[in-house]
């Protein structure tokens, strides 16, 4: 399915998230020094200005993209489709960064979607990253759309034909089951005050 | 236990092994050792060689009935396949036969929960091992095996996974996220609400509310 498609479904201003969907270009970065990249997309003074935005520091553009960290590289690839223009398309992007960086970059979405109002496309498999995160969630069967929920709407059984549950869902399910009165969390820290009040 | 390698101070043992926070340096040296063990390495090295699912099962000569989820794939040209059938076709490509191990670069992380199953299965019944490098510690597979966790190239922590998996409070100094249900009930536990480190959801009720 070609990217105008995924595209035309999203807002500005608004994360988007694509769940079963058969999209399979990477985020990767050529082996280069990504100064040259970078400056062969834009100029030093919007690169830096994008960096600002990113948090990224100013000395990484002096390397070679094999040298960088993964969530530099994740950063970096950020950055350069914001050099292009005003949308995000992440394609299994959390994969290879640990639940710090995972933090980071959600933190680092939602300021692109609420502040500079970038229309932002994420495709996963994982539903555990996009919990409490997300704005839209589009779920695809056969390349049309199945289902479209908003964030308030984890807990609805239906999606997970399609998808993975997650586990803090599976084992509040498990607690309803046996009778348990327990809020449809999706934060451990609000579970955990949930079962100490029980 | 029998030490699959011994590197300074990282022993690799044969069994399945979570192995997190290695940077690029660390991976090479490791993978420099293993590949001189005839190990089986998956990483991005690993590029197709035909356009077609069906061929490369072919070459490899792929037992295509151990896998029912490669039904799906298989009239399938490789160009059409989404990121998660890729990897996962990667991964039974380079899988040894039988009594071998293989090392998975991250990949695994890329598959939903019943295809890590399935390969899981497959490795347990055909006595494989699978060492995977990751940043996550998601799959309980590996809670009968090692884990071993690098930071800044020295290895931090090490040992049987449920030994490790305790130390919740330098896992998450150092940024991972346990497993969802080990980590509520080692929370648990300081509220004194359980007794113990709990592995599964009926575990966890079980223990909650015998």
């Amino acid at each position: 399915m070609e990217i105008n498609y995924y595209l035309n479904l999203a807002s500005f201003g608004e994360i988007t998230t694509f769940l079963n969907a058969n999209y399979n270009k990477e985020n990767k970065l050529p082996k280069v020094a990504l100064k040259e990249y970078l400056l062969a997309l834009s100029s030093q003074e919007k690169i830096l200005k994008v960096f600002r935005m990113l948090g990224i520091e100013e000395q990484v553009l002096e390397k070679h993209v094999n040298d960088l960290l993964s969530l530099e590289e994740k950063l970096i690839i950020l950055a350069t489709q914001l050099l292009k223009g005003k949308e995000v398309i992440l394609n299994y992007f959390e994969k290879g960064l640990n639940e710090k960086e995972r933090i980071y970059i959600k933190r680092i979405l939602r300021k692109l979607a609420l502040d500079y109002k970038v229309k932002v496309l994420v495709f996963t498999n994982d539903l555990e990253f996009l919990l409490g995160f997300v704005d839209k969630i589009i779920i695809l069967e056969n390349q049309e759309i199945a289902k479209t929920l908003t964030n308030k709407e984890f807990y609805n059984e239906s999606i997970f034909k399609y998808i993975d549950r997650p586990q803090i869902i599976s084992f509040v399910k498990k607690c309803h089951l046996l009778g348990k009165k327990l809020d449809n969390y999706i934060d451990i820290s609000e579970l955990l005050k949930g079962l100490y009040r029980l | 236990m029998e030490i699959l390698l011994h590197v300074d101070d990282v022993y690799l043992y044969k069994t399945n092994t979570l192995i997190l926070g290695t940077s690029k340096k660390i991976k090479n040296n490791l993978n420099e050792e293993l590949k001189k063990l005839n190990i089986s390495i998956l990483n991005d090295d690993f590029s197709f060689s035909t356009d077609f699912v069906k061929t490369e099962l072919e070459n490899y000569d792929v037992n295509v009935a151990s896998f029912s989820k490669l039904g799906d794939m298989i009239d399938k040209s490789i160009d059409d396949l989404s990121i998660s059938e890729k990897y996962f076709l990667k991964i039974i490509l380079k899988m040894p036969i039988k009594d071998g191990v293989i090392v998975i670069d991250n990949y695994l992380t890329y598959l939903n929960k019943s295809i890590r199953e399935a390969i899981f299965k497959y490795a347990e019944e055909n006595n494989i091992v699978i060492i995977a490098y990751s940043q996550t510690i998601e799959d309980d597979y590996f809670f009968s095996g090692q884990i071993m966790v690098f930071m800044q190239d020295k290895l931090a922590i090490s040992g049987p996974a449920k030994v490790v998996l305790e130390e919740d409070k330098i896992l998450k100094r150092l940024g991972y996220r346990l497993p969802f249900i080990v980590d509520l009930s080692n929370q648990l536990k300081l509220y004194g609400m359980v007794s113990k480190t709990c592995y599964s959801d009926d575990e966890l009720v079980g223990e909650l509310w015998k």
